[in-house]
């Protein structure tokens, strides 16, 4: 049990770092290549048809200011798929880092966003205003119905992240086991609300509420854009200084705090980054599942769980997802649209299931 | 005071400047001319409509404007051959924006509840006509529907035409409400498990129902909504009146009967109930009036085998 | 000189139970410090009120003076460090990846070199350079506490930069490890006594103990029951007591029964089997009792 100084380990730590730095650095530009890809061609995807060429002399008279508002094809490019190509863009991204950080902070790979309770309470505010609300502004116009969803969403999505983080911290401490059986109770109770406003609703109603929880990014605007691209933004930017403290907590939470890392404020911040983000994102897109489970998934097979890695390539990879499922959503039925939430649903499902029953090693 | 084209008259010569205005005035009106017949082509011929609600669809189908129909929605089931022969721009509350922009319409014209409104104000961004017609609930309603559709599309004549034959069909209505004995009457919009969800007041089937002299039990409810079992049971309804989608085999009475709401209603002991077509009866297109007689004659079947 | 780390009266209480119980205690530079006693005794309670874990229910617990509570994480990160038992994996890491984080705390000062200098230090220490770029989570439970180890160990050594006195806190080191690596990992713990840092340990295995320790303290239900150095502190009346079994200490045992010594470790002895050397005790690191015991 003597030093092996005849082997210079250094060299060998210098050739994992080394390694490693190839391996993250390989992976970062497949994902940035492919969602440069995916990207362009959603633009120039749709189920009205515009030329290559068209596309890029229409990018090139925005870029100059010089726009010609009332070109169909312009329209299009600009005023739809623009927006929605950043709004997919920004969604996705969070979905997947918001179930990575959650994966993190739960120290297990099958946790998603929806245990910081944002899903049932966002889901919960959106059934009641549109089963409730309807009535309550019967008086106005029917749009007011629509503009109320996404502020009500958030809210609903914050309120109910807070009550589970009152209800799992003591003295100062979270405790991250209290938090996840406390909200698997409250998504119990939300659900029970949500089946008794579905009783209560109308037909119209009903479809409403179900089409809002396939999820659809079809109403995204440059308003909406404006008003949800500064938060999302700054949410994303938070999470590399999450990166060093999850990766601590991987190993323990005692061990954390042995380390010298202040643990509590490491859960407070993850638990806000996350609230914050998913209900944004899902006060404007409705529910989407399986980005934030699939993305860091495939992820950690390749650049394993270093969360410095980990989170900016799920960023990239979920955006990759997303704006490629509403692609898909956008083209397949047109002119009509499938909700998005199917779409990730038909793409994740299976490909999740491939993933665990071919016994990977990510899993532990 | 001195008009120089008077001056012109007057101090040129004369004729020739006669010549120059009377070609100058041909010029303009055989350009008026050859505008307002290009405007009318350019309305009729060069109309693409997305209609995007079933009773409308059968409108345009009746005032002979199909050709200018190029993608319907979900509800556009009839004529049969619609859906198969038109793209559909999905259920009309979530339509996309794109989808209907590629099939490069200029009018889209739906009912009440269309949306998204994000959509709808795209839509008109874009230059095309969005107009959004009231339900229809009567005759005269549905009558002026027709009409606006007629201006709406450039095909006035036809449009009226079949707006006089409407108000006349309902007006031969008349007698048969006057005869009816008013039976109490349970509109159900559809079943999902136990619940029922039936047409109260300020419905079509509310109109349809009065129209055959019948009473609407569930009139104490505004619109289509769920109905508890007890309310159900305390209507005590003596027919059952049941939509369905075209196609789609109505489920047997004795499925519908079993059911604890409906086993303790007056309906149930004659097993009254009466399976129609939803978009027929109660969508209040051009063929409303023969669906009224329908079901008149239903009713009066299921009091002839009662007795 | 104030020492190192001072507890004074020190309780634990959960619910009705007093886990640990008015225990009074000083831990000194240099000093390999066993706990012992048996299961339910309240010493890995104790290491972790003194690694500043768990906050004592009563009592107070010093390092150099000041209050535990006083201390910020980080600074008291580089004054110790706690080997704790081994967890199961749930992320694929590799072995050199769980050292690495293990200096997340302290480390952000440091160069990439020295960083490299102290984990390959680690890495030696445990017996761990061939497998640095192993899966943590294709390890056997041994050579993950060698890697907890390391990864202590590590961060020992870059808050060595910043202080001069440390203590490295051992959580039942030995619990999955062969023999060979099990006297391996205390040698390198007396080697750090022997630096100057002092070590405290729960050990389970009283021989393994009493080889390495220079003060032993005994507990049992929450109270301390015997502090001091092993040869006066294990007595067959303590062991009576506190672990109930009736055994000679020092005793040899049965004719014909193995029996191992780690005492005898690094003694450098090669007594032969049978073989009944000068001071009367029997040979070697292994021996078979004798038939005539002289």
């Amino acid at each position: 049990m003597t030093m092996t100084s005849e082997l210079a380990p250094i060299s060998i730590l210098d050739g994992l770092v080394r390694r490693r730095q190839i391996v993250v650095g390989a992976a970062a530009a497949g994902v940035a290549a492919v969602f440069a890809l995916v990207a362009v061609s959603s633009l120039g995807t749709g189920a009205l048809s515009i030329p290559p060429e068209r596309v890029i002399v229409i990018l090139a008279e925005f870029a100059s200011g010089r726009v010609d508002a009332t070109d169909r094809d312009t329209l299009v490019l600009l005023s739809i798929r623009l927006p929605r190509l950043l709004t997919g863009m920004l969604i996705g991204a969070t979905l997947a880092v918001g179930g990575a950080l959650m994966q993190g902070l739960f120290r297990n790979p099958l946790a998603d966003p929806g245990l910081v309770g944002v899903s049932s309470g966002a889901l919960l505010a959106a059934a009641l205003t549109i089963v409730v609300g309807d009535a309550l502004l019967a008086r106005h116009v029917v749009a007011n119905g629509f503009v109320a969803l996404p502020p009500a969403a958030f809210a609903g999505g914050l309120a109910t992240t807070l009550l589970l983080y009152v209800v799992a911290t003591r003295r100062g401490q979270t405790s991250i086991g209290t938090m996840l059986l406390a909200g698997i109770a409250v998504q119990a109770a939300a659900g029970a609300g949500i089946g008794v406003l579905q009783y209560l609703s109308d037909d119209r109603q009903l479809r409403d509420l179900t089409f809002w929880t396939m999820g659809s990014l079809g109403g995204s605007t440059w308003s909406k854009l404006a008003i949800v691209a500064p938060v999302l933004v700054a949410c994303l930017a938070a999470v590399p200084f999450l990166a060093r403290g999850l990766n601590a907590l991987l190993l323990g939470e005692a061990e954390a705090l042995f380390m010298g890392l202040s643990v509590q404020r490491i859960k407070v911040a993850t638990i806000a980054v996350v609230a914050l983000g998913i209900g944004t994102a899902v006060s404007v897109g409705g529910l989407i599942g399986f980005v934030g489970i699939v993305v860091p998934h495939v992820l950690r097979l390749v650049v394993g769980s270093d969360h410095r890695a980990l989170l900016p390539l799920s960023a990239l990879g979920g955006a990759v997802l997303l704006v490629g499922a509403d692609t898909i959503a956008r083209t397949v039925v047109a002119p009509a649209e499938l909700p998005i939430g199917i779409v990730t649903a038909v793409i994740g499902a299976p490909f999740f299931l491939w993933l665990v029953s071919s016994g990977k090693r990510s899993l532990g | 005071m001195s008009n120089p084209f008077v001056v012109a008259v007057v101090d040129r010569r004369g004729p020739a400047l006669l010549l120059r205005i009377a070609r100058m005035s041909c010029a303009t009106f055989a350009m008026l001319l050859a505008a307002a017949i290009f405007h009318t082509a350019v309305a009729t011929a060069a109309e693409r409509i997305v209609s995007a609600s079933g009773p409308i669809t059968e409108i345009l189908w009746a005032i002979g404007a199909r050709d200018d129909v190029v993608a319907v929605d979900t509800s556009s089931l009839f004529p049969e051959d619609v859906l198969r022969s038109r793209p559909s721009v999905g259920y009309m509350r979530a339509l996309s924006a794109e989808g209907v922009l590629s099939t490069r319409p200029t009018l889209l014209l739906s009912a009440e509840g269309a949306g998204p409104p994000d959509v709808l104000k795209l839509l008109r961004e874009a230059g095309v006509r969005v107009e959004i017609l009231p339900d229809a609930f009567s005759g005269e309603a549905l009558a002026a529907k027709i009409r606006r559709i007629g201006a709406l599309t450039g095909r006035d004549t036809r449009a009226e035409a079949l707006a006089d034959d409407v108000e006349r069909r309902f007006a031969d209505l008349a007698p048969l409400r006057a005869a009816a004995e008013p039976r109490r009457i349970l509109f159900v919009l559809m079943l999902q498990a136990s619940r029922a969800m039936v047409g109260g007041r300020n419905t079509a089937a509310d109109a349809v129902i009065r129209m055959v002299g019948g009473i609407n039990v569930a009139a104490a409810i505004d619109g289509y909504k769920p109905m508890t079992e007890e309310a159900i049971t305390a209507a005590a309804p003596d027919v059952v009146l049941m939509m369905v989608r075209p196609g789609v085999p109505a489920p047997p009475a004795e499925e519908l009967f079993a059911l604890p709401a409906f086993a303790r209603t007056p309906a149930a002991a004659k097993k009254a109930m009466i399976a129609m077509d939803g978009l027929y009866l109660v969508g209040f297109g051009p063929r409303e009036p023969e669906a009224i007689r329908d079901l008149a004659e239903a009713l009066n079947r299921l009091d002839g085998s009662g007795r | 000189m104030t020492a190192l780390l001072a507890a004074h009266e020190v309780s634990r209480i959960v619910g009705r139970r007093a886990l640990v119980d008015r225990v009074s205690l000083a831990i000194e530079p240099g000093e390999v410090v066993v706990l012992l006693g048996p299961n339910g005794a309240g010493k890995t309670t104790l290491l972790r009120m003194l690694a500043g874990e768990i906050r004592p229910s009563g009592g107070a617990i010093a390092w150099e003076g000041v209050p535990i509570s006083d201390w910020k994480p980080r600074s008291l990160a580089a004054k110790r460090a706690v080997m704790s038992q081994s967890h199961p994996p749930t992320f694929p890491f590799t072995v050199f990846e769980v050292i690495s984080i293990g200096l997340e705390g302290i480390g952000g000062g440091c160069d990439r070199r020295t960083r490299l200098a102290v984990i390959e230090e680690a890495l030696a220490a445990a017996d761990l350079v061939s497998l640095a770029g192993a899966d943590y989570g294709t390890l056997s439970g041994g050579e993950r506490q060698r890697v907890q180890f390391a990864r202590a160990l590590a961060q020992l050594r870059i808050g060595g930069r910043s202080e001069r006195r440390q203590a490295m806190f051992l959580d039942e080191p030995v619990a999955s490890l062969d023999l060979c690596h099990q006297l391996a990992l205390m040698d390198r713990a007396g080697d750090l006594a022997g630096e100057g840092i002092a070590v405290v340990a729960v050990l389970h295995d009283l021989n393994l103990a009493v080889r390495y320790a220079d003060r032993l303290i005994v507990l049992a239900e929450g109270r301390v029951r015997g502090v001091g150095v092993p040869s006066e502190v294990l007595s067959d009346a303590l062991l009576r007591e506190v672990y109930r079994v009736s055994l000679p200490v020092g005793g040899a045992p049965s004719a014909g029964v193995p029996f191992v010594l780690p005492q005898l470790h690094g003694s450098g002895r090669t007594v032969g089997k049978g073989e009944i050397d000068d001071e009367g005790a029997l040979g070697g690191s292994m021996g078979v009792a004798a038939k005539t015991a002289v």
